[in-house]
């Protein structure tokens, strides 16, 4: 027979001293993670956090009762002779109790529930404003002033016939605004696998799922710029795919969008005479077709790509071969099946690297000589 | 053992003992084996997690890229489930059922043996992925489109067919099973006086019958969409990509309960052992863990809300109502230990470890459970915490558990209890230290399933927290392996019977012999060892006075 | 061991191996059938899916692209009959050894296998007139049901056949009894089981479409 109380009871404090300290310095340990979710910044935000601190406040109520009653026995029953204890089967009413009990406040905890999801879950008639959201891998494309088709067309690509549309490059998401107080209503599409639509600071998310149109309405109440990113696993760049959401007031909100317009109008520069011409294409976010090009030293150049994928737009961005040492040309995206031709400022001789930048796995090196 | 020392033949031509394993039928080997194998799969696995965490300590790239350290957590994940935790309770079940009923072996032996081998061929077939352009790297769940043939490799082939392969070896095992309880029990064991690990692996086997073949369904209609061009799942040709997770999750909830409900039973062996009482309202235990297996048919969409698909009041409802059950159960194991004498053997701290980490993973159903609260924790890394909580502070606790009580059965020797002692401090430890802080980290908004987060985050304080209680995880599994390492060189010196307990299995010799009784005591309770040792405390003498009564 | 006294005893362990299993339902039969309930959830699976991309589409069902047609072929009426009584057949095989008729279970059982190949005929016959028609696993979301439910079905009816087959061959070397005939309980269990699937999926597939 193995008998070392003493011993147990030992390893048992000192591992109930750890695991303490444990979680208290979790729970303690970084300003942004605490017990509680982020400050809501939406008015359904805020009703979520309620009732979290309501769940919160009775499943902190059953663990210390539970943990107690643990504890207790753990301290209290400790075997101290060898007489067989009285051997109780049970007890009708106790069993009862904690059958009902428990079972009462989930209903009461569903109630609550159904109560916050009806409000979180409204849409309203007629929303004040509707931004429309397409994830791809692994970038998000966001459209102002799209058609109403919209609400139900499966495979959109926002471009002409929406008011403008920004898209995210590498882990520089689109930065996209929206007025305080107004409802928005967030269209949410797919061009390829599942997404998820994810604000940390509206305490929600919904899924992006290809072949359906999700959407949801939201209010956010305080200005500021928020982050965002893809919550659903949705490939090898998912954990770059972010982007950020500004809310400003109305006439903040209504001189961006007038100037994102004007920006979608101006045409891109076009190429200059004489330019050396490059071709590159790409079938998948792979790479590109070539690896290794060059080109003269100190001659404008232009980027003939070609984007033969069909599933996802693509971009060629020449890293540090910009004016002010920055990213050249990169914009606009190709769009599946597109031809985009991008000018590059006469360069220097070295090497440089042009990537995707929606895709940084696709590089290559251009030597200029 | 005695009875093959009878056969003519052994002396004149000894067979290999590696021969005997590899051809036997007999229930206990199987058992062995199986736990054996999970063992080797939960190392392995254990390996991925440690290099996921290793991964996750700071920002940027350590040293997984992206595409590896999405194989390593699909990985990681399907071993676990499939090829740790499922193979594991099978083995126990295998071993343990036929003792704790009074059978000589399993209804169909040969059968057995089949599903056990077909464990180790699948997982070959699972794991031939690294070498054959890399692994599955969709998630345990797969989702469609990622695990359709546009966005994933050969990998993705080999996870279906080794799961399909699994799966196959779950249903003959749970048919085995439940033909064994059903019908080779010992006469006097009715159905309710069946210990309840034996309750819980009957309701466990209806489940993987219910379950496991909506899984395979599933996985055909992927492999069909993915190499014979159907459309099932891809909406670009009519197909519907939610469908996939309606038919993974028809599973996969049930899988839940699965993984966790002979942990269950495993602790409601260990519990009434160790605090010499009978487990508290036995037969509340039983309807609880009847209606359990029977709401967790009506809760699989809890794990589809935010994709604005599903109908969410009902699979909020259910998910609430199965809370109760499982509720019952913490009080019926509390109110076993209350005013018992309560001896702290390792398997009794795993159990009491168990209470207190399961009651975090048990807890944090009720935040997802609704719906609003789910909206902001859904797939971020509070839901890792909360699973982990579940099946590792729960299933694996319960498999150490089981590991040290049964472990001198099984081999006569006792594992060393400092050991364990040492073994269990430092696991319950770190098991704390690595999921609790993934609750705060989702709460603020760490997605799951990233390689990477931005530095300013604020997130990477608490990573290196998991990440720390990781390694201390994997530091107590090693003391476990140097235990059993150390414990198999020594000398036999546990009895039948080391730990005055209940049930029939502590009524052979250990390890038992081929066919695993000579006699059987009369079987008059759930307790039927407790009834002959004690003339039945509570119920009426059995036995003539002073005879046999203390071993 | 210790305490002897108030001990049931057996002497053999093939006694103690047999535990209840000399009452109820004999433990083969037990095994098939809890084979045959979860042959049904994976077909559950797959009737699951079809009717939940079915209630996407509505009346637009077939969905099949442009000018492509799903015309049912008129055996189909006939292949369901003949599936139909054979289970009768096969039965009546089952009743005929119950009562110790070797004679009848092999003749029923033969006449059920030619029923079985048969119906694999007509699946045959029906698939090469639905490809020539465009209609394929892949391309069409009907097809990949269509293909995939009657597909698995045949590849059980298949194994039915050869279950059958296997009983037959045993049963003409008089290996079953009016006592001992299990495997032929078992073999008819599972054919029932295929019987019954097809009413289903000619119920969905042909009647409701």
């Amino acid at each position: 027979m193995i008998r070392a109380p003493h011993r147990a009871r030992q390893s048992l404090k000192v591992v109930a001293a750890a695991s303490l300290v444990a979680l208290l310095a979790g729970a303690c340990q970084a300003d942004s993670a605490g017990i509680f979710p982020p400050s809501p910044v939406t008015e359904q935000g805020v009703l979520t956090q309620d009732l979290y601190r309501f769940v919160f406040a009775i499943a902190t109520a059953i663990f210390l009762l539970v943990e107690g009653l643990i504890v207790w026995a753990v301290l209290r029953y400790r075997r101290r002779d060898d007489r067989l204890p009285v051997q109780t089967h049970g007890n009708l009413i106790a069993e009862a109790a904690w059958t009902v009990i428990p079972a009462l406040i989930v209903i009461v905890l569903f109630v609550m529930s159904m109560q916050a999801q009806g409000k979180i879950e409204a849409k309203s008639a007629a929303p004040d404003v509707v931004v429309d959201v397409v994830g791809f891998q692994w970038q998000w494309t966001i459209g102002y002033g799209c058609p109403d088709s919209y609400d139900s067309a499966t495979n959109v690509q926002p471009g002409q016939d929406c008011d403008f549309a920004l898209t995210g490059a590498g882990k520089q998401g689109p930065d996209l605004h929206v007025p305080t107080g107004q409802t928005i209503r967030f269209r949410l599409h797919s061009a390829d696998v599942i997404h998820a639509f994810y604000v940390p600071r509206f305490l929600y998310k919904k899924d992006v799922i290809p072949g359906r149109v999700n959407s949801f309405d939201v209010v956010v109440e305080q200005p500021g710029t928020y982050a965002g990113q893809c919550a659903e696993l949705c490939g090898i760049g998912h954990a770059g795919m972010f982007l950020s959401l500004t809310a400003e007031d109305r006439g903040a909100y209504d001189a961006w969008y007038a100037a994102q317009v004007e920006g979608a109008k101006q045409t891109p520069a076009p190429t200059q005479a004489g330019a050396f011409t490059i071709n590159l294409s790409a079938t998948t976010a792979a790479g590109f077709d070539q690896t290794a090009v060059s080109a003269p030293a100190d001659t404008p150049l232009a980027i003939v790509f070609q984007n033969k994928d069909q599933t996802v737009q693509h971009n060629v961005t020449v890293l540090n071969a910009g004016p002010d040492g920055g990213s050249a040309a990169g914009q606009p995206n190709a769009q599946p099946g597109q031809t985009v031709t991008y000018a590059v400022p006469p360069l220097k001789a070295g090497t440089y690297t042009y990537i995707c930048s929606i895709h940084p796995n696709m590089t290559g090196t251009l030597t200029v000589q | 053992m005695a009875t093959t020392a009878l056969s003519p033949r052994v002396g004149a031509y000894p067979r290999s003992r590696v021969y005997e394993w590899l051809t036997t039928t007999d229930h206990k080997k199987i058992g062995i084996m199986y736990i054996t194998s999970a063992y080797l799969f939960f190392l392995v696995g254990g390996l991925m997690a440690l290099a996921i965490r290793t991964e996750l300590a700071a920002p940027g790239t350590q040293f997984l890229n992206p595409d590896i350290y999405n194989q390593a957590f699909t990985m990681h994940g399907t071993t676990m489930i499939f090829f740790f935790v499922m193979p594991m309770l099978a083995g126990f079940a295998n071993y343990i059922v036929p003792l704790q009923i009074g059978a000589a072996d399993m209804a169909f032996p040969r059968i057995n043996a089949l599903s056990f081998w077909i464990i180790p061929f699948s997982g070959l077939l699972l794991f031939s992925s690294f070498a054959l352009g890399g692994a599955a790297a969709g998630g345990w769940t797969s989702y469609t489109p990622l695990s359709e043939a546009k966005y994933a490799g050969t990998g993705q082939d080999l996870w279906l067919a080794g799961l399909l392969l699994n799966g196959v070896s779950s249903i003959l095992g749970a048919i085995n099973l439940l033909a064994t309880i059903f019908k080779l029990r010992a006469p006097g064991m009715t159905m309710l006086r069946l210990p309840i690990f034996v309750w819980t692996v009957l309701v466990t086997s209806v489940l993987l019958i219910f379950a496991v073949p909506v899984l395979a369904s599933g996985l055909v209609m992927l492999f069909i969409d993915r190499n014979y061009g159907g459309a099932f799942f891809d909406p670009a040709a009519g197909g519907d990509t939610v469908l996939w997770q309606h038919v993974f999750w028809f599973f996969g909830h049930p899988e839940v309960y699965i993984l966790i409900l002979p942990a269950f039973g495993i602790i409601s062996e260990v519990l009434p052992v160790f605090s010499r009482k009978p487990l508290f309202g036995y037969k509340a235990f039983v309807l609880a863990t009847v209606s359990i297996g029977v709401l967790g048919f009506g809760v699989w969409a809890h794990h589809m809300f935010t994709t604005g698909a599903v109908f969410l009041p009902f699979f909020s409802i259910t998910t609430f109502l199965i809370s109760v059950p499982t509720g019952v159960k913490m009080f019926n194991w509390i109110a076993t230990m209350w005013r018992g004498k309560l001896r702290f053997t390792t398997a009794m701290l795993f159990a009491v470890g168990f209470l207190a980490s399961f009651l975090i993973g048990g807890l944090d159903g009720a935040f997802s459970a609704s719906t609003p609260i789910d909206f902001a924790l859904q797939d971020t890394y509070w839901i890792v915490s909360h699973l982990h909580y579940v099946l590792f502070g729960g299933s694996a606790f319960a498999i150490m558990a089981a590991t040290y009580y049964w472990f001198p059965k099984m081999t006569g020797r006792f594992l060393d209890e400092r050991l364990g002692k040492v073994h269990f401090a430092i696991m319950f430890v770190g098991t704390h230290l690595t999921f609790f802080p993934m609750h705060l980290l989702g709460i603020s908004g760490m997605p799951r399933r990233i390689q990477d987060y931005a530095p300013n985050a604020g997130w990477q304080d608490l990573n290196v927290l998991a990440t720390f209680g990781s390694y201390l995880i994997g530091f107590a599994i090693l003391v476990l392996l140097w235990n059993i390492f150390a414990t198999l060189r020594g000398p036999r010196t546990a009895g039948d019977d080391p730990w005055d307990a209940n049930t029939l299995e502590w009524a052979t010799t250990s390890p038992p012999p081929a066919y695993n009784f000579d006699r059987l005591p009369e079987i008059r309770s759930e307790r039927p060892l407790f009834d002959l040792k004690h003339g039945g405390a509570g119920h009426a003498p059995a036995l003539p006075s002073g005879e046999g009564s203390q071993p | 061991m210790t305490a002897t006294t108030d001990v049931l005893t057996a002497d053999h362990p093939a006694e103690l191996a047999q535990g209840h299993g000399d009452r109820g339902i004999n433990t083969a039969l037990l095994g098939m059938l809890l084979f045959i309930s979860s042959e049904i959830m994976f077909f559950a699976g797959l009737f699951a899916a079809y009717f939940s991309v079915r209630a996407r589409y509505g009346s637009h069902w077939p969905a099949l692209p442009e000018g492509v047609e799903f015309n049912i072929n008129p055996l189909v009426i006939v292949a369901t009959l003949i599936l139909l009584s054979s289970s009768g057949v096969i039965q009546w095989g089952l009743g005929r050894i119950r009562k110790g008729d070797r004679r009848g279970l092999n003749r029923a059982f033969a006449l059920t296998m030619l029923m079985g190949l048969a119906f694999l005929a007509f699946q045959a016959t029906d698939y090469v007139l639905l490809a020539n028609e465009g209609i394929s696993l892949n391309g069409s979301i009907f097809g990949s049901l269509f293909f995939t439910m009657t597909g698995f079905h045949g590849a059980h009816v298949l194994g039915g056949v050869i279950g059958i087959g296997i009983i037959l061959s045993r049963g003409m070397t008089g290996q079953f009894s009016a006592r001992n005939h299990v495997a032929v309980e078992a073999v008819s269990a599972y054919w029932h089981f295929v019987d019954v699937v097809w009413i289903f999926l000619f119920l969905t597939l042909y009647v409701l479409r």
